[in-house]
């Protein structure tokens, strides 16, 4: 160090819970006071620019000045001691950093969603900001296999994508912790099947071809995605004329289960009609996939 | 650790869709025979499974209930085995990606078993021996490249076999735990 | 020459030194018959024996006449000849294969034989004829003829040859023979006999079938494949692509490929098929390792030497037979081995090498070795022109005065014996950019402290540095930027 620091400050540096009360102990060396001809009554508490009002000091010796902050706001901040010396010269003894924040709530909403072909990510709601570096950390776990903790990046800090290989049909058990200077506390842990949480990849190579045995019908075809392999499907098919900017939808009921075609009937006749199309596994369980991309047709001339 | 889902059903029916997934040919014995440039038309009467190399059908049909998920978690931890041996004599460690994937299917399929056996009140001596999927066994002298890939598959295909005969044992499990 | 009295005298010589002289016996001579032999002018004229050769030493050049008297029961008769050297003939003794062995991992015959050299009274030049001859009909494979000179003593020659039939799959025979072709006998040369065939054959130890056995090639090469069989072989193939077969002995079967093409990461597989089975190898057809290419090599911190390059044309081996490389620095003879983990990307490889006390020129040879051969490329370097600094870290600004701050930064390294270049990137909101460079001694403990003036007060500055050596090789990244606030003029 350039120069012997005069005295010191205790707590050395001090993260603290908004809201609460917060008391800083400068003490001064002896050398110090007798070379400046001060005592602790010259100390006085600066937080970065702004000097803090003696009603909040308390003399405890010769060389010992502590100040009071209550109900303490958010601060993030530098605190000094500092003495007058000679001709008013003020001399800094010592500064310590001072953060205030809060403790990290209990995450909740962890869900989490596998994209096909993709890694699981798991993603939670935080809680209120507790404005300091708070670590969360993803805990996941079969019966009889522990994971690796999986730490969120820093652009996503309330998500986290497992790196491992997910395994459909076997229970997994996750949750969050969190933890930063003022506490602990983890979310509640799910238990689930990973195929339940499947987002498939959109059905691709829509085609759409008409019939010239029948004017009112297109015939719709495509390819499933991978997870078809894994999971019954079941399709949303939307459609509207070309023209149209809302869409019509198959009923449900007709497209509950797995298939790579699809008649839709009742259409005008010579008319050009656009489709989309998007499937979830059978049973409602995960996310639907992204739309496919549209195609279009036109039904047959009526005879 | 994680908890077993302690619902007979359910569990019984990860179990056999995990080994409707497994059984296939496609998760792993075909792309190791297209690496490994064993055209499958030319090389499967070649590839049959050894006897001896997994329980027989029958075998697996005449044991108990706990004694077949004993049978199974043993055989898997042996396939487990074998598949890091397998990983060794492959080119690339990439090479195959299906290998590592089918690493962690047996594990879950392990894990459901250890959970089945929990369910059904003898899970001790199938308590987790996790085989983490990097661990790789001592390295062992390999036969000539070609006996090594004639090998491989034939104990691959007997790898999809089993799981294929252990499925049928499944679904003639009854609906209860208690039930044969 | 009368048939009556001996005839058809023949002498010949196995080594210069003995002539071996036979005739035909008179008509009607019987067993009795008793000859007397004299050589005119010799110190040992005649000789009385009761067959019909004689083993004499050699005649100088030049006719000499020779008298064959028989003696039999009723008579005796004479006859004459003059021998000369020209009507010699030299026929060597048959050569002997004392020792032939195989090496069949590489399909090499080894071949010793003596070549009995005392026994000729000079140095003459010797022609040897080596055949080779394959499968039980004798194909005659390889013949090879070799010149050696004899010496006073027996002399052991080796010969090996590669064959490109592996030699498991069938028997080879070979054979020697000699042609003394000495300059000073005038009389008639010949080769000697064919020595006794000797064989090579391979006893089945194993179930392998398929020779050979996961060779390595050069892309390009022709090779012959074979299978052991007591089956009967149905077809064979490569890859996907068929092959005629060739018959062996028995059922053993080969094909030849030629030309051969490079085979996938696994190799190429080769497969021969009979009724009831399949018997195979695998082939790895790739190139020796390319010239390593772009090699250079930096240091941070003169402490560690980072030695990149990349690896030139792939050579489609994988494995245990992929590309090996060594760096080896030949004034302190230490060398550095390249492991998988060192590497960053596929393409570039990366080495580390502890710089060592007092040495500043490195002399580094990087060695690459496959199966199928090796290179290697050289660069001689001195470290101390070769810095690529760390990125400065710790960057600080501190106040002097109000036209005058220290800036103060971590950089990493052993330049206490160098000079550091250092830049200072000044912004200044609404106006142009300034740069200061600034040579530095070096330091042991890597903090460094730089004072810059000529600022204006209470002006909001955007500091950052970067770092090189005196002697330039590269910058170091930009530091971080740090934005600083001149005080107030007093």
């Amino acid at each position: 160090e350039l120069l012997h620091s005069c005295g010191h400050i205790n707590p050395p540096s001090a993260v603290v819970q908004c809201g609460s009360n917060f008391t800083a102990v400068c003490v001064v060396k002896e050398e110090c006071m007798d070379f400046f001809h001060v005592n602790a009554n010259y100390i006085y508490w600066k937080t970065s620019h702004f000097t803090i009002p003696k009603e909040q000091y308390t003399i405890i010796n010769k060389t010992a000045s502590s100040v009071t902050f209550t109900n303490i706001g958010l601060l993030n901040t530098h605190l000094t001691c500092n003495v007058l010396t000679f001709g008013q010269i003020e001399q800094n003894v010592y500064g310590i950093t001072i953060i205030s924040g809060f403790p990290p709530e209990k995450p909740k909403n962890l869900d989490c969603i596998v994209d096909e072909g993709k890694k699981m990510l798991c993603h939670w709601d935080p809680g209120r900001e507790t404005h300091l570096e708070t670590n969360f950390t993803l805990k996941s776990e079969w019966a009889t296999e522990k994971f690796a903790d999986c730490k969120p990046k820093h652009d996503a800090p309330s998500s986290c994508v497992l790196d491992y290989t997910i395994v459909y049909f076997v229970n997994i058990e996750v949750w969050v912790e969190a933890e930063n200077a003022l506490g602990k506390t983890k979310s509640d842990h799910i238990n689930f099947d990973p195929v339940d949480k499947v987002k498939p990849s959109a059905p691709r190579n829509l085609s759409v071809s008409n019939s010239e045995e029948l004017s009112s019908i297109l015939k719709l075809a495509w390819s499933n995605p991978y997870f078809k392999t894994v999971a019954r499907l079941k399709y949303n098919i939307q459609y509207r004329t070309k023209d149209a900017s809302v869409w019509s939808q198959i009923p449900c009921e007709d497209t509950a289960s797995t298939r790579s075609s699809f008649t839709v009937q009742d259409l005008k006749p010579f008319t050009e009609y656009v489709f989309r199309i998007r499937c979830i596994k059978a049973d409602g369980k995960g996310y639907w996939s992204d739309w496919s991309q549209e195609a279009s047709g036109i039904t047959y001339e009526d005879r | 650790m994680g908890g077993c889902s302690g619902d007979y059903q359910a569990l019984l029916g990860q179990l056999q869709q995990q080994m409707a997934l497994m059984q296939d040919t496609s998760t792993l014995l075909d792309p190791f025979m297209r690496l490994e440039g064993l055209d499958k038309l030319r090389f499967s009467e070649h590839c049959t499974e050894r006897p001896g190399a997994f329980p027989s059908d029958n075998a697996l049909r005449t044991l108990g209930r706990r004694d077949f998920l004993r049978m199974l978690s043993s055989t898997l931890q042996r396939v487990l085995h074998r598949l890091a041996v397998l990983q060794q004599h492959l080119p690339e460690t990439q090479d195959l990606e299906e290998l590592g994937v089918a690493r962690w299917n047996i594990l879950g399929l392990k894990n459901n078993i250890y959970c089945m056996s929990q369910l059904l009140g003898g899970a001790s001596e199938l308590a987790p021996t996790t085989a983490a999927p990097g661990t790789s066994p001592p390295p062992t002298p390999a036969p000539d490249a070609f006996q090594s890939k004639l090998q491989g598959c034939r104990f691959l295909h007997g790898y999809h076999r089993f799981l294929h005969s252990a499925r049928r044992v499944f679904s003639q499990w009854g609906s209860s735990p208690s039930r044969r | 020459q009368k048939k009556g009295a001996p005839h058809d005298l023949k002498c010949i010589t196995n080594n210069l030194q003995v002539w071996d002289c036979s005739w035909k016996a008179p008509s009607g001579a019987g067993q009795g018959t008793v000859y007397d032999i004299c050589i005119e002018s010799r110190s040992h004229p005649c000789y009385r024996l009761n067959k019909t050769n004689i083993k004499i030493p050699a005649l100088l050049p030049g006719d000499h006449e020779i008298t064959i008297h028989s003696i039999h029961d009723f008579g005796s008769s004479r006859s004459k000849f003059i021998l000369n050297e020209k009507n010699v003939s030299l026929i060597p003794d048959t050569p002997e294969i004392f020792n032939l062995s195989a090496d069949f991992s590489n399909s090499t015959l080894y071949l010793k034989w003596n070549d009995k050299g005392s026994a000729f009274p000079h140095h003459s030049n010797v022609i040897w004829e080596i055949k080779i001859l394959r499968k039980e009909s004798m194909e005659l494979v390889k013949l090879v003829t070799l010149n050696t000179a004899l010496s006073d003593e027996d002399t052991v020659h080796h010969w090996s040859w590669v064959s490109d039939m592996p030699l498991e799959c069938v028997t080879h025979y070979v054979g020697i023979r000699c042609y003394v072709d000495d300059l000073h006998f005038s009389g008639h040369k010949e080769w000697s006999d064919w020595s006794p065939l000797k064989n090579i054959s391979w006893t089945p130890d194993s179930q392998t079938k398929v020779f050979p056995q996961d060779k390595v090639i050069l892309v390009g090469s022709d090779i012959t494949f074979c299978c052991v069989s007591q089956e009967k072989v149905l077809s064979a193939q490569i890859g996907q692509t068929s092959c005629p077969l060739i018959h062996l002995d028995g059922e053993n079967v080969a094909i030849k490929i030629h030309n051969i093409s490079v085979s996938e990461n696994s190799g190429t597989n080769v497969v021969f098929t009979t009724e009831e089975n399949i018997f195979g190898t695998v082939i790895f057809v790739g190139y020796p390792p390319d010239t390593p290419q772009n090699l250079n090599c930096e240091t941070h911190d003169l402490k560690e030497i980072i030695c990149t390059w990349s690896a030139g044309r792939p050579t489609a081996l994988v494995g245990p037979r992929k590309t090996s490389y060594t760096l080896f620095e030949s004034f302190s003879e230490k060398h550095v081995r390249f492991k998988r983990v060192d590497v960053s990307t596929k393409e570039s490889y990366q080495l580390l090498f502890q710089m060592l006390p007092n040495q500043e020129i490195y002399n580094f040879t990087l060695n690459a070795r496959n199966p199928l051969g090796r290179s290697e490329a050289a660069i001689l370097v001195n470290v101390t022109e070769k810095v690529y600094p760390h990125t400065p870290t710790a960057f600080k600004v501190k106040d002097i005065n109000s036209t005058a701050v220290t800036l103060s930064w971590h950089l990493p390294g052993n330049f206490a014996k160098i000079n550091l270049l250092c830049q200072v990137e000044i912004n200044k909101t609404n106006s142009a950019q300034e740069w200061r460079n600034v040579t530095i001694k070096g330091v042991e403990n890597s903090n460094y402290l730089l004072v810059v003036d000529k600022l204006n007060p209470y002006t909001i500055y955007t500091f950052r540095i970067r770092c090189s050596t005196e002697t330039f090789w590269k910058w170091s990244k930009w530091s971080n930027k740090k934005q600083h606030l001149t005080t107030e003029a007093v």
